[in-house]
């Protein structure tokens, strides 16, 4: 595990754990108080990112691969990471147009839309089991990789 | 550090634009009519504002972490059920051919 920052696929594991505690952190407004669900909410936007840029790689392939001629798990699997990013998207942008303590403390004051507040629960609701299926797409990975970080460095 | 230092400006400006560019679509959704009708109708969820739910203190934080898990890992535990069940019907199809 010593090595995790020099290894790409370490690094990418270690920053996705982060996302994912960071994430459950973020999607409990009810335990942490609404203030600090939205000041989280801004820094989540860090490992977000990082999570997007440590798999350019696989960003960049992934359109290209649509049209190649492959298997239809993965297929589902771009497809539906494409929707969670969009959906991702969607919780973000809603929780900007309802905020009622990040935007405020900023000096931005914003008439809340009912709309918004309906879409900012439903979708922050709806990404917890996308994100279920986004990890089981991906549990191979997160097994073998689990595995590596915890194995015992040969002597 | 030095995998996200590779290009690192390149690509977060991608993201970034990307990300706006597709925020702004969605804040387009405030102008149809579905938005308009839920506006007109009202929209509230949970306890109404100052009233707190009667239950234990320590479960108030408890819960929402445990709501999370459930959404999470139900769908999470029925994906791979339902891929073992797709690998299963495709090994038995490949078997009979």
């Amino acid at each position: 595990m010593s090595n995790w920052k020099q290894n790409l696929q370490k690094f990418r594991y270690v920053m996705d754990t982060l996302l994912l505690i960071s994430f459950m952190l973020v999607s409990a407004p009810q335990a942490t108080g609404v203030s600090l669900h939205e000041w989280f909410s801004l820094f989540f936007i860090v490992p977000f990112a990082i999570h997007l840029l440590l798999h350019w790689d696989w960003i960049q392939r992934s359109s290209s691969r649509l049209l190649a001629n492959i298997t239809a798990r993965e297929r589902f699997n771009i497809i539906w990471d494409y929707l969670l990013y969009i959906m991702m998207l969607l919780v973000f942008v809603s929780g900007f147009l309802v905020s009622v303590a990040l935007l405020p403390a900023l000096d931005i004051s914003l008439n809340i839309q009912d709309f918004w507040s309906k879409i900012h629960h439903d979708s922050a609701t709806f990404i917890m089991p996308m994100l279920g299926v986004h990890l089981a797409l991906n549990l191979g990975w997160i097994l073998k990789l689990t595995k590596r970080m915890f194995a015992k460095e040969a002597k | 550090m030095k995998h996200l230092k590779q290009q690192w400006k390149t690509r977060t400006s991608i993201v970034l634009i990307v990300s706006v560019l597709v925020s702004l679509i969605l804040v387009t959704l405030e102008r149809t009519d579905w938005a308009m009708q839920i506006n007109l109708q009202g929209y509230s969820h949970g306890s109404a504002e100052g009233e707190k739910p009667n239950i234990a203190p320590i479960l108030m934080y408890i819960l929402p972490f445990v709501k999370e898990l459930v959404l999470i890992g139900v769908p999470m535990l029925l994906t791979l059920g339902i891929a073992k069940l797709f690998g299963l019907i495709k090994k038995r199809f490949k078997r009979a051919d």
